[in-house]
């Protein structure tokens, strides 16, 4: 198979999962409705079933993700080297329409979502990759935080550094230690943006923050 | 909606059994009368045969033949219209302005479907499975 029917492939496989899954999905929301459902290990065993189907619909959106990415890069192949596309961007702003694109998945998934913006947190970056960013980590941190966690999504100047950071009262979601599909794919977007990361771990606390170049 | 425009039937078109099946059988639980089809062209038979007017979740990417097409088929009859159509995508038709946006349809649902949203679409344009069962039992006068 060539690259193209690789991606196509790949791309139908995604589709067909998706489906799948949605309905496994569709049937545990139906299941609870049914009188059969008042038995205890049926209500003990289902929610490990919903969450397995919610985490595997979760990798396969990802995978998604990684797949775009990477037809993408091999797009630019063999085109003439250009500069890259920076242009002065409100990372404040990105946070924002990020944290309301996430509001509904939050509420379905019991975890608040919460931001603390400054105003006006200007950088110098590839404007669709920071925002793609943005959201692949704010959806990390969703998924991988238990019902009646928070994540908080933040833009401030750190040292007069602009700083984006996503936080989750989850232990153990970021970590640089530890090979994450989703962490690899936001480096690599941001390669050009010319970010850098911090992780910072503690006691009912895991973050992540992208520091931009202030130019 | 007044009593005389609700739907007596449903008719639930997408080619995944998992959904399509689970949704006939939790509507069906609940009282009200609903089949299935598996692609376009068994919808337009199953249509046909089925009393109206009918609910129709419509799914828009089918084998044989898509929901695109069996809507155009649809529209060109004029005694179609008593029929009420929800259409079924894996996109967000409104979030995309290179998106086709099938007309005369009362309502667009987004997959992964959720039950509570199809629930709320059948409560409004069938109303109570009670009120759907009185439409379908024809009333019988008996006189001394």
């Amino acid at each position: 198979m060539n690259e193209s029917e690789v991606g196509n492939f790949l791309r139908l496989l995604t589709h067909d999962l998706q489906n799948q899954l949605g309905a496994v999905d569709l049937n545990l929301q139906i299941i609870p409705t049914l009188h059969s459902a008042e038995d205890p290990l049926m209500k003990t065993l289902l929610p490990f079933v919903s969450r397995a189907s919610m985490a595997s619909q979760d990798m396969i959106e990802t995978l998604s993700d990684v797949q775009s990415f990477a037809r993408s890069v091999s797009q630019l192949d063999g085109e003439p080297s250009e500069a890259p596309n920076l242009t002065r961007t409100n990372l404040s702003t990105k946070v924002r329409d990020c944290a309301l694109i996430l509001t509904s998945a939050a509420k379905n998934r019991a975890v608040t979502l919460l931001t603390a913006i400054e105003d006006d947190i200007m950088a110098t970056v590839e404007s669709e990759a920071v925002h793609r960013s943005i959201k692949i980590l704010a959806n990390e941190a969703l998924r991988a935080s238990f019902p009646d966690s928070t994540v908080v999504l933040s833009a401030f100047f750190s040292n007069s550094v602009p700083t984006v950071e996503i936080s989750t009262t989850q232990e153990g979601v970021f970590d640089d230690h530890r090979p994450m599909l989703t962490i690899y794919l936001v480096r690599q977007l941001l390669e050009l943006s010319q970010a850098k990361f911090i992780f910072t771990a503690s006691e009912n606390r895991s973050a992540i923050q992208v520091q931009f170049k202030n130019v | 909606m007044s009593d005389l425009n609700l739907c007596r039937n449903i008719l639930i078109t997408d080619d995944n059994d998992g959904v399509r099946e689970a949704l006939i059988a939790a509507l069906s639980s609940h009282g009200y009368a609903a089949t299935g089809a598996r692609n376009g062209r068994d919808a337009i038979e199953k249509l046909s045969k089925m009393p109206g007017p009918t609910l129709i979740f419509l799914d828009l990417m089918m084998p044989v033949l898509d929901g695109w097409s069996v809507l155009e088929v649809w529209n060109k009859d004029p005694a179609f219209s008593e029929n009420r159509v929800v259409t079924i995508s894996a996109v967000n038709l409104k979030s995309r302005t290179d998106a086709r946006i099938p007309r005369n349809t009362v309502g667009r649902l987004q997959k992964p479907l959720t039950f509570k949203s199809v629930f709320e679409l059948v409560q409004k344009y069938c109303g109570s499975a009670a009120t759907m069962t009185a439409k379908r039992t024809p009333s019988t006068t008996v006189y001394p």
